[in-house]
C-alpha cells in the first residue's frame, strides 16, 4: 500500500524563485510557473494534513515545505483555511481525473464507483484518517467542513439528479435532499473511521464501502431498485462482499 | 464489623503499605483474615458456603462471580465508587478522553491513585464504566421501553435525544472519542453499543414487535452499524454547532426510521413512510418530548434550565 503521506517522495520540481537551471528558463513568472507553485502548494499542503492533521497544520511549516514566502501563501491562496479547503478540493478533483466518466443509469454503476473510490481511499490512510478527525470535530472551521461534507455525494457527481434521470430513485423535496446528503456523509466519513483506526481491514473497508449510497438513498428508491438494493444486501450478507474490489487504482502522480 | 479491605481500600495515600495491593491480594485477605464470617484463624473451613467472598474454590456450582456483592458491599464504598465515577463523567466532559488522567481523577475525587487502580482498573476501564454508568443513569430515569409499535420508536428517539441536548460538553467528548483514530478499542466498544441500548436492543426489540424482518447476524450487525454511525455522526452536527438543539432534538427521531428501513416490514415500511412524509411536511414527527432532567445537566444548557427554544 502506497502511503501518501509517508511513502512517495515529492519528485523535485524547478523552483522559479531560486536560480537559473536552465530548464525553466523563460518561465519564472509566467502563468505556467505559477500554476506549478500553486499546484507545489498545495500538494504540500495535502502532505501536511496527512502529516500532522488539521491541528498541526502552520502556515509556517508549510511556507517551510513548499520553499514559499509566507506572505506569497496568502496572496495566492488566502487563509489557512481556505488554503486547506482548497488542498481538500485539489486533492479530492486529482482523484476523480482518473476515475471513468459516471453516468450513473444502474445501482451496479453506484456500487461500482463506491469500491473504485475505497480503492483510492485505502492509499492515503494518514490523509484519509486525518480528513476523518476533521470532519467529526466539534471545532471544524465551516468552510473546510463544507469542502468535506460534499465529497461523498460529488463522488457521483449530482447523485440525486442522476437516480433520479435513471429511475432508480423518486424526485427528493429538498429537506429529503439535505438528509440524504447527511446520511451518505456519515455513513461514509464514519465507515472511514472504522477502518483509519484499524477496526476494518483494507479488504472489509473496500467490500462494505458500496453500502454507504445504498443505505443512504435507499429511503428514495423505486420498487426496482429497492430489490436490487435489497439483493446486493443480502449478497453482502451471505458473500462478505456487494461486487468484486478489482485492483487498486493507480494515484494520480504525487498525490 | 470493619473489614480489611475496607481498611486498605479507604486509606489515604500515606497509609498505603505496601503501596500496591492487588485485587486478589486484598480478597485473599479478606477470606483469610478479617471476612465477616470467617473464623480469623486465616484458614476457611465449613462457612465456605456462606461466605459473602468465595473463591474460585468453594464458589457454587452454576452462579457466577457476580453474583456476589465482593467488592462494593459496603454503603462506604458504594458512595466513594459513585463520587469517582461522577468525578470521570465530568472530567470527560470537560477535557475529553485526551485531557483524561488517572492524576487528576485522583486528585478530585479525593482518593489515592492506587485506590483507583484497585477498585476499578486502568484508566480505559475507568473510562470505560464511566461512560456506561452515565447511560445506565440516563436510562434509569426513563420509563421503560416496550417498542410495540414504530410510533413508540420515535417516542423514544425523541426522549433519548431530550437527554442528550442536557450533555452538550459530554456529548461532544464522546463523539470525539467515537470517531477517533487512536481510541482504546474497549472505551469504542462501550460506545458503539449506547445507541442500541437506549431502545433495550434495538434488534431484539424491532423484531419482537415484527417491525423489522428477521435478521441474520451479519444483516444484524449491518443495521446496528449503519444505527450507530448515524447516531453519532446527527450528534457530531449538533455539538459542532451544525444544528441547534431543537433542530437535533426534531431529526433524531428520523435516525431510527432511516437505519431501520432497508429491513422494514412491508407493513412498517408504509408507516415509516407516512412518519417520513409528516417529516419532511412539517419538519417534525413528534413535538420533543420532554425528557428528565438528568444530575450532570451541563448547567448553561438551555433544556436543563427549562428554557424553550
Amino acid at each position: 500500500m502506497t502511503d501518501l503521506a509517508r511513502g512517495k517522495p515529492i519528485e523535485p520540481e524547478s523552483d522559479e524563485w531560486e536560480f537559473d537551471d536552465g530548464a525553466s528558463s523563460g518561465r519564472r513568472y509566467d502563468s505556467t510557473g505559477m500554476r506549478q507553485r500553486r499546484a507545489r502548494i498545495l500538494k504540500e499542503a495535502q502532505l501536511l494534513l496527512g502529516e500532522e492533521g488539521i491541528e498541526g497544520f502552520t502556515i509556517t511549516k508549510l511556507s517551510r515545505r513548499a520553499d514559499v514566502a509566507q506572505r506569497t501563501l496568502y496572496n495566492s491562496l488566502g487563509s489557512r483555511e481556505e488554503i486547506i479547503g482548497r488542498a481538500i478540493s485539489e486533492h479530492y478533483a486529482s482523484l476523480t481525473r482518473l476515475l471513468p466518466p459516471f453516468a450513473g443509469r444502474t445501482i451496479d454503476e453506484y456500487v461500482n464507483r463506491a469500491s473504485l473510490i475505497s480503492g483510492f481511499v485505502v492509499q492515503l490512510r494518514s490523509y484519509a484518517s486525518a480528513m476523518v478527525s476533521v470532519f467529526f470535530s466539534p471545532n471544524v472551521d465551516p468552510r473546510i467542513y463544507d469542502r468535506l461534507n460534499q465529497i461523498p455525494e460529488q463522488a457521483y457527481g449530482e447523485v440525486l439528479a442522476l437516480m433520479e434521470a435513471a429511475g432508480i430513485a423518486r424526485p427528493p423535496s429538498d429537506r429529503e435532499r439535505v438528509l440524504a446528503a447527511r446520511r451518505m456523509s456519515h455513513l461514509s466519513y464514519a465507515l472511514v473511521s472504522d477502518w483509519a483506526a484499524g477496526r476494518l481491514s483494507d479488504d472489509e473497508f473496500r467490500a462494505r464501502s458500496p453500502l454507504c449510497p445504498l443505505w443512504a438513498y435507499y429511503p428514495l428508491m423505486l420498487p426496482e431498485a429497492r430489490a436490487h438494493a435489497d439483493a446486493l444486501f443480502e449478497r453482502f450478507t451471505r458473500e462478505g462482499l456487494v461486487c468484486p474490489a478489482g485492483d487498486l487504482p493507480t494515484l494520480p502522480d504525487g498525490a | 464489623m470493619i473489614h480489611a479491605r475496607d481498611v486498605f481500600l479507604s486509606a489515604k495515600p500515606t497509609e498505603c503499605y505496601p503501596p500496591c495491593y492487588l485485587r486478589s491480594d486484598i480478597r485473599r485477605l479478606t477470606v483469610r483474615g478479617a471476612g465477616p464470617r470467617g473464623r480469623g484463624n486465616g484458614i476457611l473451613t465449613g462457612t465456605a458456603a456462606r461466605d459473602p467472598h468465595p473463591t474460585s474454590a468453594n464458589r457454587p456450582a452454576g452462579r457466577t462471580r457476580t453474583d456476589f456483592p465482593r467488592r462494593y458491599d459496603s454503603v462506604a464504598m458504594q458512595s466513594r465508587r459513585a463520587r469517582i465515577i461522577q468525578q470521570a463523567q465530568q472530567m470527560l466532559a470537560e477535557n475529553g478522553v485526551e485531557g483524561f488522567t488517572i492524576n487528576e481523577l485522583s486528585r478530585r475525587a479525593g482518593v489515592a491513585q492506587q485506590t483507583l487502580y484497585n477498585n476499578l482498573g486502568h484508566k480505559e476501564a475507568i473510562i470505560g464504566a464511566a461512560i456506561t454508568e452515565q447511560h445506565n443513569l440516563m436510562l434509569a430515569a426513563l420509563p421503560p421501553f416496550n417498542g410495540e409499535n414504530l410510533a413508540a420508536f420515535i417516542d423514544r428517539a425523541s426522549l433519548i435525544s431530550g437527554c442528550i441536548a442536557q450533555l452538550r460538553s459530554y456529548a461532544s467528548a464522546m463523539v470525539g472519542v467515537f470517531f477517533s483514530p487512536s481510541v482504546d478499542p474497549g472505551i469504542q466498544a462501550r460506545l458503539r453499543a449506547l445507541p442500541s441500548q437506549s431502545y433495550g436492543n434495538l434488534i431484539e426489540t424491532a423484531r419482537a414487535a415484527d417491525i423489522i424482518r428477521p435478521l441474520s447476524d451479519k444483516e444484524a450487525d449491518l443495521l446496528t452499524t449503519h444505527f450507530e454511525h448515524l447516531s453519532y455522526g446527527l450528534v457530531s452536527d449538533w455539538t459542532a454547532g451544525r444544528l441547534t438543539t431543537e433542530e437535533y432534538r426534531d431529526e433524531a427521531p428520523t435516525i431510527t426510521l432511516y437505519a431501520l428501513y432497508p429491513y422494514l416490514e412491508p407493513h412498517a415500511r408504509s408507516e415509516a413512510d407516512r412518519l417520513i412524509a409528516t417529516f419532511i411536511q412539517a419538519g417534525r414527527i413528534v413535538p420533543p418530548i420532554k425528557a428528565p432532567v438528568l444530575e450532570m445537566a451541563d448547567p448553561t444548557d438551555d433544556v436543563a434550565q427549562g428554557k424553550t427554544r
